[in-house]
C-alpha cells in the first residue's frame, strides 16, 4: 500500500483567471502544496473531483437573490460570515440588481465577487425555484463531451494503447432531473478488448430526480455522501488545510449524483433525501466491485483506478462492498447539525500484512461507524466539529471561526484521530491521506489590510502517534504558511508565498528492520505577477525556489520559471501558451505548477531536473452548440533526455 | 584547444569559457551598460537589446549603432567585441548584430537579425534569428549552426517593466559535435524604471543546470552622467560598477566587473543614435 500521504489544496487563489472558462481561480487548491503529496496519481483525484464541483456549479448557477443559505454555502469561496451578510443584506435592502453590488456587502471585496461571478446569478431568471407549473415542461439542457489525448512518455509494457479517452452526455431538466452517463479509458487500458471487451475501462451513470411538491430528491446510480465534517464519509471534493474557512470547515452535507471520474470516491446504488420542515433525513445504499491488494489475503483497497498492467487488470473489481448509511440533518438559521451512520460490508475479510505501520489497517470484513456533527453561527463566531466511532475507535475534530474585523477573519482547530480509527470514505481535515493516526492544531488568519494587501497565514502542528509508510517511528512535524498579495491596480496582484514543513522521515541509509528518523524539512518560495494587459490578454510570470533536506544535512535547491500569456479574440477563441524553465537538483525538490488545459481538466506536473517545456491550448467555437478545445505540450530535458514527452488533448464539447 | 605558458590560465579558461566537454557554447551578452548592471538586463530596454532581449527592439525610436569591446580577467584570449545596430520603421525596429570571442585560432562568433514591436500600449515582443559559427583548432574549418531567440517585454504598471527572453528554444546543435547544444537560457527579470533611477532584478535558468541572479542599479546623476552597480551570483563576476556619458547623439560606457577569484573583467561601448531620445 503507497497511498498513505494523499492530498493538499488549500488556500488561495492560484490560476490564471480568464474568461471564466479557460481556467478558473479558486481558492481551496494551490499546486504551492503539492510537494507534501506523496504520489502524483492521487493529486489527479483530488483535482478530478475539483474539476466535478466547479462543473456542478457552473451548470447550476446560484441566484443569489433567491437562494437558500444551503445553497449559497455551494460556493466554497466564500466564508460562513459572507453568506450570513449577504442573507442579511437581502432582508435590509432588498434584490441585487447586479453583481457590482456585491461589493457593498459587508465582508465583500472585488476579489471576492470575481471569485463567485462566473457561478452566481442575479435578477429575475429564478434558477432555483422549484418548477411546479409546467409539468409537462420536458426541456432538458444536454451537454456532450468527448475528449482524446495521448501523451508520448506511456509505458508501453501496458496492456492497452497510450491514447485515452473519455466522454460523458449529461443534461438537466430546469432542476427537476438530472443525468449523467460518462466512461473513460486512461492512457494504457484496454479499450474494446482483452479486459475491457465491452468499451471503456470506468463506466459511472445516474438519474437523480427533484419531487419538489413532495420534497423529496431521488438519485439512482452513482452518487456521492457528504457527511458532518468528513470523519465518516466524503466523497465530494474536500479543499485541505488553510487559513480561510474554506480550508477547515466543510459544509454542504447530503447527497448529490456523481459527475466525477474518480474511480473510487463514490457509492453505487439508490439514494434518497426527504425534507421536513427544517430537517433532511437521507437514506442510502450501495453496491460496487472495488479493487483490492491481496496476496493470499485481502490486505488493503486500491483507489488509483489505473488498469493497464497484469497485476492492476488482475485486481479489479476483485472484490464487493455493499455500504449503507442514513443521516439526519436539522439546517436552521444558526445550527446546523446532524447525526450520521455508515455500515460498509465486504465480500472478503481484510487482514493487514505484517508491517508494523499497518497494524491498524482495516482488519475483518466489515466496518460501522456513528457520528455527530455541528456547526453554529453566532453572530461573529462560528463553531463547528465532528464526533465519531468507527471501528470502535473515538475519533474528534473541533474547531473555531472568528469574524475580528470584516478585515480580519481568524481560525483555530483541533483535531484528534487515533491510530486505530478507520472509515474507508472518510476524507476530513488532515495531514495524513485518512483520518487517522493524527493529531494536529491548525490556527491560522485571513487579513485584508487597508494597503491594498491581503495577508493570509496559517500554522499546523502535528503528531502521528502511530508508524506511518514513510516513518518507523511515531512522527512530529509542523508546517508554516504565509502569503502576501499586493494588488495596487485592479488586473495586476504580487503574490509572495512561502511556506516550510518540517516532518520527521526515516534517513536513507538504514537498511535496518527499524530505521532512523530525523527532521526532513522543505521550503518553497514563490514570487508572482499577475497583470492584466489589456481587457483581452492576460499574462502571468512567476518564480519559485524549492529546497530540501534533511535539518542536518546537505540541502538540495530547485527553481522553476515561467511566463504564461492567455489571449482572447472577440469571437470566442482563446490562445494560451506557456513556456516553463526548471532547474531542481532532485526529485524531492521537484516544483509544481498548474497550467491550463482542456474544460474541466486539470494538469498539475512535477518539475524537476534540468529542463524546459512548453504548451499551447486553444479554444474555437464552431458554432453556437459546437466549442473544440485543443491543447499541445512539449518537455525537454536537458540532462535526461529518457524523460522527454509531448502530448495531445482535444476536446469537443457539444451542447443541445 | 589553446597552449598556455601556465597551466592555471588554462585552467581558468576552461572554467570561464566553457563547462569542459562543451567546446562551443558561448551565449553572447555584451554592453558595458549591461556590464555594469551586472548583466540583470533582460528588461532593460536598449540598443543593445539586440543581444539581450529582442523585445525591447519595439520601445526604440531612433536608428543607432554601437560598438562594444569586452575583456576578461586581463586575458588577451578573453576579448569580445560586439556590433550592434538598430533601424526603426513606423512600429518596431529591426536590429542587426555581430560578434567576435576568442583568437585567430579559437573564435566564437554570433550574427543575428531579428526585429521587434510593440503590441498595444504594455506589450512588445521581438524576435531574432542567430547564426553562430564556432572556429576550432581540432576542427578543420568552422562549424555553423543557426538558432532563435524570443522577447517578450511588458509594462504591468507604469514604471515597472518586465522582460523575458529565450535563448536558443528549439535546442539547435552543431551538426559536427556529438549534438553538443548551445545552451538553452531563459532569463526573465522585472526592473523599475524613475527618471533618475532603475532598479532591476533577474534570473536566468540554463541548460547547464545553473541558476543566475542579479541585481542592478543606474542612477543618473546628472543630465549627462549615470553610475551603476550591480551583484550577481554568476560564474563570470560577483560585482560590477559602471558609468556612462551622453552627449547629443554619442554615449560612451563603462564597466568593470570582479570575480573573487579570476579577478577584473572590463567592457567599453561607444554608442551613436540619430535622435536623442529619453535612453
Amino acid at each position: 500500500m503507497k497511498s498513505l500521504l494523499f492530498i493538499i489544496t488549500t488556500l488561495l487563489a492560484s490560476t490564471l483567471i480568464f474568461s471564466q472558462e479557460l481556467t478558473m481561480e479558486i481558492p481551496g487548491l494551490d499546486d504551492f502544496r503539492l510537494p507534501t503529496v506523496s504520489e502524483e496519481e492521487q493529486a489527479s483525484e483530488v483535482f478530478d473531483l475539483l474539476a466535478a464541483e466547479i462543473e456542478w456549479l457552473k451548470e447550476n448557477p446560484i441566484n443569489i437573490n433567491t437562494a437558500s443559505r444551503n445553497e449559497l454555502e455551494k460556493l466554497f469561496m466564500l466564508t460562513s460570515f459572507q453568506v450570513h451578510s449577504l442573507l442579511e443584506y437581502r432582508k435590509t435592502v432588498g434584490t441585487i440588481n447586479s453583481l457590482y453590488e456585491l461589493n457593498y456587502i459587508y465582508g465583500f471585496d472585488i476579489h471576492t465577487t470575481s471569485l463567485i461571478a462566473p457561478f452566481v446569478a442575479t435578477g429575475e431568471n429564478k434558477l432555483n425555484e422549484p418548477i411546479i407549473a409546467n409539468k409537462n415542461d420536458i426541456k432538458f439542457k444536454n451537454v456532450l463531451l468527448m475528449r482524446s489525448g495521448y501523451k508520448s512518455n506511456v509505458k508501453n509494457n501496458y496492456a492497452g494503447s497510450p491514447l485515452s479517452a473519455y466522454f460523458k452526455l449529461k443534461g438537466i431538466n430546469e432542476n427537476s432531473i438530472r443525468y449523467c452517463f460518462q466512461g473513460e479509458k486512461d492512457a494504457g487500458e484496454e479499450f474494446f478488448s482483452g479486459s475491457n471487451s465491452q468499451g471503456f475501462d470506468f463506466n459511472s451513470a445516474f438519474i437523480q430526480i427533484w419531487a419538489k411538491t413532495k420534497k423529496r430528491k431521488i438519485i439512482i446510480g452513482d452518487y456521492k455522501v457528504k457527511s458532518g465534517q468528513g470523519l465518516l464519509i466524503w466523497n465530494g471534493f474536500s479543499p485541505y488545510k488553510g487559513a480561510q474557512s474554506a480550508g477547515t470547515i466543510k459544509r454542504n452535507q447530503g447527497i448529490d449524483g456523481n459527475n466525477s471520474k474518480d474511480e473510487y470516491n463514490f457509492l453505487r446504488g439508490a439514494a434518497i433525501e426527504c425534507s421536513l420542515k427544517k430537517q433532511k433525513l437521507y437514506f442510502y445504499v450501495s453496491k460496487k466491485q472495488i479493487d483490492v491488494i491481496a496476496d493470499s489475503l485481502a490486505r488493503n483497497v486500491s483507489t488509483s483506478g489505473y488498469h493497464r498492467t497484469n497485476t492492476e487488470i488482475l485486481r479489479k473489481n476483485n472484490a464487493g462492498e455493499l455500504a449503507t448509511g442514513a443521516m439526519l440533518r436539522h439546517e436552521g438559521k444558526h445550527l446546523n447539525a446532524g447525526l450520521n451512520w455508515i455500515y460498509t460490508r465486504y465480500n472478503v475479510p481484510f487482514q493487514p500484512s505484517a508491517e508494523p505501520y499497518q497494524v491498524y489497517s482495516l482488519f475483518g470484513s466489515s466496518v460501522s461507524g456513528l457520528s455527530a456533527d455541528y456547526r453554529l453561527l453566532y453572530q461573529k463566531l462560528q463553531l463547528f466539529g465532528e464526533a465519531a466511532v468507527s471501528n470502535s475507535v473515538p475519533a474528534i475534530v473541533n474547531g473555531v471561526n472568528m469574524l475580528v474585523s470584516p478585515s480580519l477573519t481568524t481560525t483555530l482547530s483541533y483535531r484528534h484521530y487515533p491510530e486505530g480509527y478507520f472509515a474507508p470514505y472518510s476524507n476530513a481535515l488532515s495531514e495524513n491521506s485518512r483520518a487517522t493516526n493524527e493529531q494536529a492544531v491548525l490556527t491560522g488568519f485571513v487579513w485584508k489590510t487597508p494597503w491594498k494587501t491581503t495577508l493570509t497565514a496559517y500554522s499546523d502542528i502535528f503528531s502521528f502517534p502511530w508508524l506511518s509508510y514513510y516513518t518507523d517511528r511515531p512522527l512530529r512535524g509542523h508546517e508554516q504558511f504565509a502569503e502576501l498579495a499586493y494588488s495596487p491596480v485592479t488586473g495586476t496582484v504580487f503574490d509572495i508565498l512561502y511556506r516550510s514543513e518540517i516532518k520527521d522521515k526515516n534517513t536513507p541509509e538504514a537498511e535496518a528492520a527499524t530505521n532512523h528518523i530525523k527532521a526532513f524539512k522543505r521550503q518553497n518560495l514563490r514570487l508572482q505577477i499577475k497583470s492584466d494587459l489589456a481587457e483581452c490578454l492576460k499574462t502571468i510570470a512567476r518564480f519559485e525556489w524549492c529546497q530540501a533536506g534533511f535539518v542536518d544535512g546537505e540541502q538540495q535547491n530547485g527553481y522553476l520559471l515561467f511566463t504564461d500569456f492567455g489571449y482572447k479574440l472577440p469571437a470566442g477563441t482563446i490562445f494560451s501558451f506557456r513556456y516553463t524553465f526548471f532547474n531542481t537538483q532532485a526529485y524531492d525538490t521537484r516544483i509544481y505548477a498548474f497550467e491550463t488545459d482542456v474544460l474541466y481538466t486539470f494538469t498539475v506536473p512535477a518539475y524537476y531536473g534540468n529542463g524546459h517545456k512548453i504548451y499551447l491550448m486553444a479554444r474555437q467555437p464552431l458554432t453556437d452548440k459546437f466549442t473544440l478545445w485543443f491543447r499541445y505540450e512539449k518537455l525537454k530535458r536537458f540532462d535526461d533526455a529518457s524523460k522527454n514527452y509531448h502530448g495531445l488533448n482535444a476536446q469537443l464539447i457539444l451542447s443541445f | 584547444m589553446l597552449h598556455f605558458a601556465k597551466p592555471w590560465l588554462y585552467a581558468l579558461i576552461f572554467l570561464c569559457v566553457s563547462t569542459g566537454i562543451t567546446a562551443s557554447d558561448k551565449v553572447f551578452y555584451p554592453g558595458a551598460r549591461e556590464a555594469g548592471m551586472a548583466g540583470s538586463s533582460v528588461s532593460v530596454p536598449g540598443l543593445w537589446a539586440v543581444y539581450h532581449n529582442p523585445a525591447g527592439l519595439g520601445y526604440l525610436t531612433s536608428a543607432s549603432a554601437g560598438i562594444c569591446i569586452e575583456n576578461h580577467y586581463q586575458l588577451e584570449e578573453l576579448n569580445t567585441a560586439s556590433l550592434a545596430v538598430v533601424v526603426p520603421e513606423r512600429k518596431g525596429s529591426f536590429g542587426f548584430s555581430s560578434a567576435y570571442f576568442g583568437t585567430s585560432r579559437f573564435n566564437e562568433q554570433k550574427f543575428a537579425f531579428g526585429y521587434g514591436r510593440c503590441l498595444g500600449e504594455k506589450l512588445s515582443a521581438g524576435v531574432l534569428l542567430d547564426c553562430f559559427v564556432a572556429n576550432l583548432p581540432e576542427n578543420n574549418g568552422s562549424s555553423v549552426l543557426l538558432a532563435g531567440e524570443a522577447g517578450l517585454l511588458y509594462k504591468p504598471l507604469p514604471k515597472l517593466n518586465m522582460g523575458f527572453h529565450v535563448q536558443n528554444p528549439t535546442v539547435a546543435s552543431y551538426k559536427n559535435y556529438n549534438n553538443e547544444f548551445l545552451p538553452v537560457v531563459f532569463r526573465a527579470g522585472a526592473s523599475w524604471e524613475d527618471k533618475q533611477f532603475i532598479l532591476s532584478q533577474q534570473v536566468q535558468l540554463n541548460s547547464r543546470g545553473e541558476t543566475i541572479l542579479s541585481i542592478g542599479s543606474e542612477i543618473k546623476l546628472t543630465e549627462n552622467l549615470a553610475l551603476r552597480a550591480g551583484v550577481s551570483n554568476s560564474r563570470q563576476a560577483n560585482y560590477s560598477m559602471g558609468a556612462g556619458y551622453f552627449s547629443q547623439h554619442l554615449s560612451c560606457d563603462v564597466a568593470f566587473s570582479h570575480h573573487p577569484v579570476l579577478g577584473f573583467s572590463s567592457a567599453l561601448t561607444l554608442h551613436y543614435q540619430l535622435v536623442r531620445n529619453n535612453r
